[in-house]
């Protein structure tokens, strides 16, 4: 991801860097010239009125650095040395008058020569010296560089900050939008450079309703020109002349699962065409799961499977309730169904952690082996060819699942008994919705 | 009995016109929305069966409307379409009822019934769930061919579980339903009652949830 903070600082710091370097070389430039020109002079100035000197050459003050001191040397017309203020350097004799560069045992030394005939005057200093100025120069112009670039990442940061809140404020109202919300984002306190960014958004938000719109149409026409033909066949069935009672029978009940099958393919497009309820509501687990079991008792009654409850605590979970309930009525459904007559289905809720727990149990074949993989298949059938269903109960669970931030797993049994182990983990705080 | 029909399906309004015809009801049939603000304003039907999917009309407006302009009728609707947001505007606007097609001829006529018997004010004291039937004047309960007048506690038990049938009752909201303030409950009271109406009326009249509760049945076997 591109940060623009970092961009801005990075161009910042790159910027003032070359202000500085070029800065330097200026200092150092310029320096290096005027010193030279000073130091010029006064050398010219040492060679042309110097005299004998004192006999003796007096040591240099303290605080007085050697290597910028001058050398001066004084010949008579007879080339004899009169005066040698360092006589440890023997810088030799020129024969050209005014200024020489040379260099004298690995130093370069800037010579001033004059000569009136009857003496020959020497001035001479280290060139290091002026070098030595004018980087000394350098470095007290780079210095207040050196403070301003991370006074710059403070700035910049800071004001870049203040401006980028405005948009944290933005992201805070697209988080807290719910999905169907169907009003534009105001553009009010959104910086100008932004604005197209948030008008791209509307004109999203606003297609992407009308084709919402649209799909709940299609599904709305859908459901009703498919039951209508259904309920056609069932009146019509219903309205025979009594006799063949078993045909009217098997009729009706091919009916039946025609019509839940229809129901179950419209609830599957309905989970994958509409985006998830954006607020959760605090849903109470206990009483909505018995709610799912008192819909199957009369079932399993009849089935002749005894359905139960065998642990019960209080639970809240931050979702959609009907959703909730639908994925539940699939999995006890789906328990009852493969439960053979004389068998048993039990039902748990707990607490685990931080989380809620619902296991269904049942005591019917099990997974196939080597189904594990596909019972959540849209239409896969794990069940024998008299076992009714529509092979979209557990999509339909995994995709509510899916939604709700809920884990479903559906397994056999891991005690060693045959059967179905349906886990529903619910998360037990308030759903933190990814933004 | 006159039945208004208000069903644009060809097929589905001449079955089910045969169909109630040979209940013995006189129907009269339309199947656009015009003619069925007509028939509605007649206001001559005791039950009117109206389909939401008209050609040129939206069932609930015409609901609407009809019940604006005084329709006393009970009125059931019928449905292809589906979701709670439907059922709960049917309800609002002053349906009775609810049935998404397809549904078989026994369950409509019993709902039938259960609207005109509720409308005349009958349901205001009987209580009906399954197969049981619960008068609360006389105490009586009849259940698969069998009437029993019932002593207090076993008819506030049925009352409590009737009242929400379907649904399970624990053991704590039956004590709690039966049972007065402060008054000594012994722990198995409540399986005593259940196990002398059960012996009276068989299992099926009171079903037993293990380990939540127990429930009236809601459907007929």
């Amino acid at each position: 991801m591109i940060s623009l903070r970092r961009a801005a600082l990075l161009w910042m710091t790159l910027l003032l860097a070359v202000v500085g370097a070029v800065a330097v070389l200026i200092s150092y430039r310029s320096t290096l010239t005027e010193a030279s020109e000073f130091l010029d002079g006064q050398q010219r100035q040492i060679a042309l009125n110097a005299g004998e000197g004192l006999r003796k050459n007096m040591p240099p003050p303290v605080d007085q650095d050697r290597e910028d001191e001058f050398s001066v040397t004084i010949w008579d017309a007879a080339g004899h040395t009169i005066h040698d203020s360092m006589p440890d350097v023997r810088i030799p004799r020129q024969s050209r008058q005014g200024f020489t560069d040379i260099s004298v045992s690995g130093q370069r030394w800037r010579v001033y020569t004059a000569t009136d005939g009857f003496k020959t005057v020497q001035v001479a200093q280290r060139g290091a010296v002026r070098e030595e100025l004018a980087r000394a120069a350098a470095i007290d112009a780079a210095f207040p560089l050196l403070i301003v670039i991370p006074l710059s990442w403070l700035v910049v940061g800071w004001a870049m900050n203040r401006m980028l809140g405005r948009l944290d404020a933005l992201a805070r109202e697209l988080a807290e939008r719910s999905a169907s919300a169907d009003k534009p984002i105001p553009l009010d306190g959104i910086p100008s450079e932004v604005v197209p960014l948030v008008k791209g958004m509307n004109s999203l938000i606003t297609r992407l309703r009308s084709a919402f719109e649209l799909q709940k149409r299609f599904l709305a026409d859908a459901a009703h020109e498919l039951r209508t033909p259904l309920a056609v066949i069932q009146i019509q069935t219903d309205g025979l002349a009594s006799g063949d009672d078993e045909r009217k029978a098997a009729i009706t009940d091919g009916v039946r699962r025609a019509s839940g099958l229809v129901n179950q393919l419209l609830r599957l497009a309905r989970l994958d065409d509409s985006p998830p309820a954006h607020s959760s509501e605090a849903v109470e687990v206990a009483p909505l799961l018995l709610g799912c079991v008192a819909d199957y008792v009369e079932i399993a009654e009849r089935m002749g499977v005894d359905i139960g409850v065998i642990e019960q605590s209080q639970a809240i979970f931050y979702g959609s309730a009907a959703e909730l309930r639908v994925l539940l009525e699939n999995l006890i459904d789906n328990a009852v169904r493969y439960t053979p007559r004389g068998g048993t289905v039990d039902i748990s809720l707990r607490r685990e952690g931080e989380q809620t727990v619902i296991e269904i149990i049942d005591s019917g074949p099990g997974v196939p082996p080597g189904a594990e993989g596909q019972i959540f298949d849209r239409f896969f059938r794990g069940a024998p060819a008299d076992i009714e269903g529509t092979g979209l109960g557990l999509a339909i669970a995994r995709r509510i699942a899916e939604r709700n931030a809920i884990g479903v797993t559906v397994a056999n049994r891991a005690d060693g008994q045959r059967g179905v182990l349906a886990r529903v983990e619910l998360p037990w705080t308030v759903r933190r919705m990814a933004s | 009995m006159r039945v208004l029909l208000i069903e644009d399906d060809p097929m589905i309004g001449q079955g089910l016109s045969k169909a109630l015809a040979a209940e013995g009801m006189s129907i009269d049939w339309v199947r656009n929305g015009a003619d069925a603000s007509g028939a509605l304003a007649d206001g001559e039907h005791s039950i009117i069966l109206l389909d939401l999917g008209l050609p040129d009309a939206e069932g609930f407006d015409l609901l609407k409307t009809a019940r604006l302009n005084g329709l006393n009728a009970p009125v059931l609707v019928i449905t292809a379409r589906d979701g709670l947001d439907d059922r709960v505007s049917g309800l609002d606007l002053g349906a009775d009822d609810y049935l998404v097609k397809p549904f078989e001829l026994r369950e409509l006529l019993a709902r039938m019934r259960a609207i005109l018997r509720r409308r005349q004010g009958r349901a205001n004291s009987r209580i009906v769930s399954g197969e049981s039937e619960l008068d609360p004047e006389t105490h009586e309960l009849s259940h698969g061919g069998m009437v029993q007048v019932l002593p207090a506690r076993e008819y506030a038990l049925m009352h409590a579980l009737m009242e929400r049938s379907g649904r399970i009752l624990s053991r704590a909201q039956i004590e709690e339903r039966i049972y007065g303030w402060g008054e000594e409950v012994e722990s198995n009271a409540v399986d005593v009652l259940i196990h002398s109406i059960r012996r009276k009326f068989g299992k099926g009249v009171i079903l037993n949830v293990r380990g939540a509760g127990w429930m009236s049945p809601r459907l007929r076997s």
